[in-house]
């Protein structure tokens, strides 16, 4: 009983780490080649969840719902990048904060008006049959969730390190201006990584969907604690995608073991105690963050 | 080119301005009801049902030519299911809008911190929140619609323990709405010598709710009470049977409406919970005192605004109480100055004191001094989610 009560909380933890991973890649690969703290990311998952609900609420059937979905966010995305980041003159990090974050409300606001408040729930891809682990039962859209992520931190990798275009995004984070130098369109690059951002939170959205619900003010959460997870990784990849599942075990199994009254506050605390340790180690973000004036 | 335009404009402000002062000098200056819900936020799945019957309501009594000759005006504030946007949305509607009675309210947590505003305002609130601290101790200036918890619970227990239900978890939102269904559940469950096998919270707008189901399965439980709202409400019922839980579910009835049906789909058949008279109106007896008003607010409910909702009982009660209190006051009174809405309202909180019977949605309400609430225990009828809508239990 023990075991397999420690096995459902870990699926369950598992489940909204792999998001918070998901998440968390989405405002790295932002931050680190443009620079901007998007705070808006939030709002591109709320897109994707509540986007295809819409869809398949017009009689799509699921995947053209899941492809429309995407492609939506992915535009907005972009639009997003072309019209309220470029344009700004005097580019700083403060800037782009209260930009980004002023965009996430205008798009909550717009699906606020057009889908209205209620929750919105997407039937499960595979079906509800469970699998059981022993006691413990394992829904099958965890699976697509966990397969979800590890296809894009993998496919991101491998995207980075071994593609001409993925170089020339690394090239960008480390240095624009050189980059700028050699004949890398950086205009073209970012727009690009707004997109990506886009399309990998509505992705997001879309597999969490059936399993919490979705809504037009889900984004602003999970696009916090995708933040957290960012930091806590240090804006890399894998990093990332590490600490997105050791907070996600760890609100799961805290949970299940000392208190779910606790669940939030004791993933917050830990998050806090870790960031406050890690000021001492901020020198090598900041000089990241320099970098780009 | 400036010119022309300019003048048009004029023009138009200046045939507004006439066209709403006639519209003034032709009409005396109506009663101003503040109306506080949440329209976003969490709770606004009943929010929003309570001030379109709130509206019903309104609309029937301009459509009859109003109250002492004067029509009712909804001011609407949404507090967005948050205790601090409460309190200021209805210091604002006492002292900026100058209404003559607060109505709405169907958010336990904004009610109880709004009452703070009201009393010291002197402004009479008649509240649709599930909650009965709000009235009970009697408070001067605040009333509430909603039928005791308890009674409502009592008849869902009865329910589970009819089915076989040998040992009942309660889950409830760690809010003031889910504390109230816990001690309430526990206080009749107590009265039968029945013990919660086990109570798990959790925090509004979560999005995972397994570890809970989890200790609830461990703890061996065949029956689960949920007393949380649509949202959550639906995430525990789908959660519990993705898990496995095979047991009966039910709830307080906060889940009542179409949203709650969309999300659960087919894992909600079952689910026991009760409602006001009005959600089953077609089904009542002829010689039913409340038929006639409950079809009326049925029909009216779901021709202007779509699928009816559980809110739209309190939000119309609330509007009903305030309306009959009005019509006993000094019609001479003018709500356009503030030194008479200063006196409609004392007026309208001891007239609300004294209206004997009131036939309403919730119930026949018989306010007194003593009791602010008025309802007698038979308010309430079973309910159970059957082929993807609710029927008589």
């Amino acid at each position: 009983m023990f075991i397999s009560e420690t096995i459902q909380y870990a699926i369950s933890g598992i489940t909204s780490g792999s998001i918070y991973a998901i998440v968390g890649i989405c405002w790295s690969t932002v931050f680190l080649i443009s620079g901007v703290l998007n705070f808006s990311t939030g709002e591109f998952v709320m897109l994707g969840g509540m986007l295809t609900w819409l869809f398949i609420s017009w009689g799509f059937s699921l995947l053209p719902a899941i492809f429309f979905g995407v492609a939506c966010t992915v535009i907005v995305a972009m639009l997003m990048e072309r019209i309220v980041i470029r344009p700004v003159r005097y580019p700083s990090e403060t800037t782009f904060l209260l930009i980004t974050t002023a965009a996430g409300s205008v798009i909550r606001g717009i699906v606020l008006i057009a889908c209205g408040s209620d929750t919105r729930h997407i039937e499960p891809f595979l079906g509800s049959s469970p699998i059981m682990i022993g006691d413990a039962v394992l829904l099958p859209q965890v699976i697509i969730v966990v397969s979800v992520l590890v296809l894009i931190a993998g496919g991101l990798v491998m995207f980075l390190d071994h593609t001409l275009f993925g170089k020339a995004l690394r090239a960008s984070s480390i240095n624009q201006v050189g980059a700028r130098l050699i004949g890398i369109k950086i205009n073209r690059v970012r727009l690009f990584c707004f997109g990506l951002a886009g399309g990998m939170g509505a992705i997001a959205g879309i597999v969490i969907a059936p399993i919490e619900f979705t809504g037009y003010s889900v984004g602003l959460m999970e696009g916090l604690k995708g933040l957290v997870v960012a930091l806590l990784g240090g804006w890399t990849i894998r990093g990332t995608v590490v600490a997105g599942l050791a907070l996600g075990l760890l609100e799961g199994l805290g949970a299940g073991f000392i208190s779910t009254g606790w669940k939030d506050a004791l993933a917050l605390f830990v998050m806090l105690t870790f960031l406050i340790i890690r000021t001492l180690d901020l020198t090598s973000i900041k000089k990241l963050v320099y970098r780009h004036e | 080119m400036r010119r022309p335009v300019l003048s048009v404009f004029l023009t138009c402000a200046i045939g507004c301005a006439l066209v709403s002062g006639l519209g003034y000098a032709g009409d005396m200056a109506p009663y101003k009801i503040g109306i506080c819900v949440s329209l976003t936020g969490p709770a606004a799945s009943i929010g929003e049902p309570e001030r379109n019957g709130a509206l019903v309501r309104i609309n029937d009594i301009n459509a009859a030519g109003g109250i002492n000759g004067r029509k009712l005006e909804a001011v609407v504030d949404d507090e967005q299911g948050a205790p601090d946007k409460a309190v200021i949305g209805t210091k604002r509607l006492i002292d900026v809008e100058k209404v003559v009675a607060l109505a709405g309210y169907e958010y336990s947590g904004a009610a109880m911190a709004a009452i703070v505003p009201a009393e010291a305002g002197s402004t009479p609130m008649v509240v649709g929140c599930v909650t009965e601290k709000t009235w009970m101790p009697t408070k001067k200036w605040t009333f509430s619609v909603v039928p005791r918890q308890k009674d409502a619970y009592n008849i869902i227990l009865d329910s589970f323990l009819q089915q076989g239900a040998k040992k009942i978890a309660c889950i409830y939102v760690d809010a003031a709405m889910g504390q109230m269904a816990r001690e309430a559940l526990s206080y009749v469950a107590d009265q039968r010598g029945i013990k919660l096998a086990v109570e798990e919270k959790y925090s509004l707008g979560t999005s995972d709710i397994s570890p809970q189901i989890t200790h609830i399965k461990s703890a061996g439980a065949d029956a689960i009470f949920i007393g949380g709202y649509v949202p959550d409400a639906a995430m525990v019922v789908k959660t519990a049977r993705a898990l496995g839980f095979t047991g009966i579910i039910g709830g307080d009835q906060a889940v009542l409406g179409p949203e709650f049906i969309k999300l659960v789909g087919k894992d909600g058949e079952g689910f026991i919970t009760t409602t006001p008279k009005a959600l089953v109106a077609g089904e009542l007896d002829e010689s039913d005192p409340q038929k006639k008003v409950a079809t009326d607010l049925y029909e009216k409910y779901t021709k202007e605004h779509g699928v009816f909702a559980l809110g739209g009982v309190h939000g119309w009660d609330t509007v009903n109480l305030i309306s009959e209190a009005l019509k006993k006051t000094d019609p001479k009174l003018d709500p356009a100055k503030p030194e008479d809405v200063e006196k409609i309202r004392v007026q309208v909180r001891d007239n609300l004191e004294n209206l004997g019977s009131v036939i309403g949605q919730n119930g026949i309400f018989n306010i007194t001094p003593d009791n602010h609430n008025g309802l007698g225990q038979k308010s309430h009828v079973a309910l159970v989610l059957k082929d993807g809508s609710w029927k008589k239990y």
